[in-house]
């Protein structure tokens, strides 16, 4: 009986503790950034973490093309790679939606007419947004030289240009490139949910 | 049926004037002039009886009072009972007229000084934009929600988090749905000062206090099990 006890506490001990990883999902700075591999850009070709190790700083964008947030941010996107290309930072655009307005024949006429300077890429499969908890779009995950997790938030403080005032993203990237810790490593992520398909 | 093609409506007019240039001022720009009435600018707390009332023949308060568009401003009297104001201006209802809804701007301190005004009750918030699909496809069942259960006691409560210049068009969905209860609309407009002030990431969040004013649940993103919430609310609601 007490045997049985035991074994039954340490079943339920062990179900709590995969439970509580399973909640613990979500990523912290200084983590190791998850890696992807082989997934299928706008250009048809597959793209790979690796692919971009000549990188100082990747900056990995969740985003989709039916969100008027993240629409509203496809201009900053663009501007932000333009700006900080030279200084080796990447800029890659990931999409994990499945809704037709947001798939991969979708992205590429928005990406065609936007004309964007950085890879776009599709995860039908859902598994990287899964890996870093992306929860909107766009939510932003800075992943520095050594491709640990250093800054996850929002680009900026408002969707209205005018009214931004804070440039969370472009300041953590200043920081990084000076081997400094960003001024703020998190900030709130602020868009359209992302539509996780239920398991 | 119909809310639905509301929700197309009101979901692809965003849609369609940031889509094409990407400058989200523009979309502010055009909305701005576009439906310069509906705004209705003082009621903060509607009375008890006109939370109450089905929303189908309540009389229309268009509100000539300036609006209490600054934070300190909307919370000068506290003593005072500001929804029984606009009764004033109420006017025969003879047309078949949408209900009176009313939004406050307001910012993140003020807000929380509501939530604790609202203590004793059970309170369920309802944070939501226009722009965001599946809050537009929500909020028929925060109405219900509130259609059902505020006799029981429950209060509930909007903030929107769309742009403050586009209060019009957010005046105009709340008071198509019939949405009677206290409205919001944060001060901060779309993004990340909004969602740090409220304390909200994904739209659409329901938060849902106790009496107590302890914040017991949160439901976020879409497909939230809206039976599973009107079950806690009820659980909440037969606390004493």
């Amino acid at each position: 009986m007490a045997k049985k006890l035991l074994v039954l506490g340490l079943l339920a001990g062990v179900a709590m503790f995969v439970a509580c990883r399973a909640e613990a999902a979500k990523l912290n700075i200084g983590d190791p950034a998850p890696t992807f591999s082989d997934l299928i850009g706008v250009d048809d070709k597959k793209h790979s973490l690796s692919d971009y190790k000549d990188a100082k700083i990747i900056v990995l964008i969740f985003t989709c093309n039916h969100c008027p947030v993240a629409v509203a941010y496809e201009d900053r996107i663009i501007a932000l790679q333009n700006d900080y290309k030279d200084k080796g930072v990447q800029v890659i655009a990931v999409n994990v939606n499945n809704i037709p307005a947001d798939r991969l024949d979708k992205m590429k006429i928005r990406a065609q007419e936007k004309g964007f300077n950085f890879p776009y890429l599709y995860d039908e499969s859902q598994k990287i947004g899964h890996d870093y908890g992306a929860e909107v779009t766009p939510h932003v995950f800075v992943l520095d030289q050594q491709r640990k997790i250093a800054y996850i938030g929002s680009i900026d403080d408002s969707q209205n240009v005018q009214k931004v005032k804070t440039h969370y993203l472009r300041d953590a990237l200043d920081a990084l490139l000076e081997g400094k810790q960003p001024p703020k490593t998190v900030t709130r992520h602020f868009g359209c949910s992302i539509k996780y398909e239920k398991k | 049926m119909y809310w639905r093609l509301l929700a197309l409506v009101c979901l692809m007019f965003p849609l369609a004037s940031v889509g094409g240039c990407g400058h989200p001022s523009d979309y502010a720009d055009k909305q701005q002039s576009s439906l310069p009435c509906c705004a209705g600018g003082g009621l903060r707390f509607p009375p008890a009886e006109q939370q109450r009332a089905p929303f189908g023949p309540l009389p229309a308060t268009e509100q000539t009072a300036s609006s209490r568009q600054s934070e300190s401003q909307g919370h000068q009297s506290e003593g005072q009972q500001p929804g029984v104001q606009p009764a004033e201006n109420q006017q025969p209802n003879t047309l078949k007229q949408k209900p009176a809804v009313d939004i406050e701007i307001i910012g993140g301190p003020a807000f929380k000084r509501v939530l604790k005004k609202y203590e004793g009750k059970v309170v369920l918030v309802d944070y939501w934009a226009t722009w965001c699909g599946p809050c537009v496809e929500m909020f028929p069942k925060t109405v219900e929600l509130h259609r059902r259960l505020a006799e029981r006691g429950l209060v509930v409560l909007g903030v929107s988090m769309d742009d403050p210049d586009d209060k019009p068009q957010v005046a105009e969905f709340l008071a198509q749905h019939g949405a009677i209860f206290p409205n919001y609309l944060s001060r901060y407009g779309v993004g990340a000062e909004s969602a740090e002030a409220f304390g909200v990431g994904v739209l659409p969040t329901y938060k849902l206090y106790d009496r107590a004013g302890q914040l017991v649940k949160e439901y976020s993103g879409a497909g939230i099990d809206t039976a599973e919430l009107a079950r806690e609310i009820e659980k909440l609601l037969e606390q004493p």
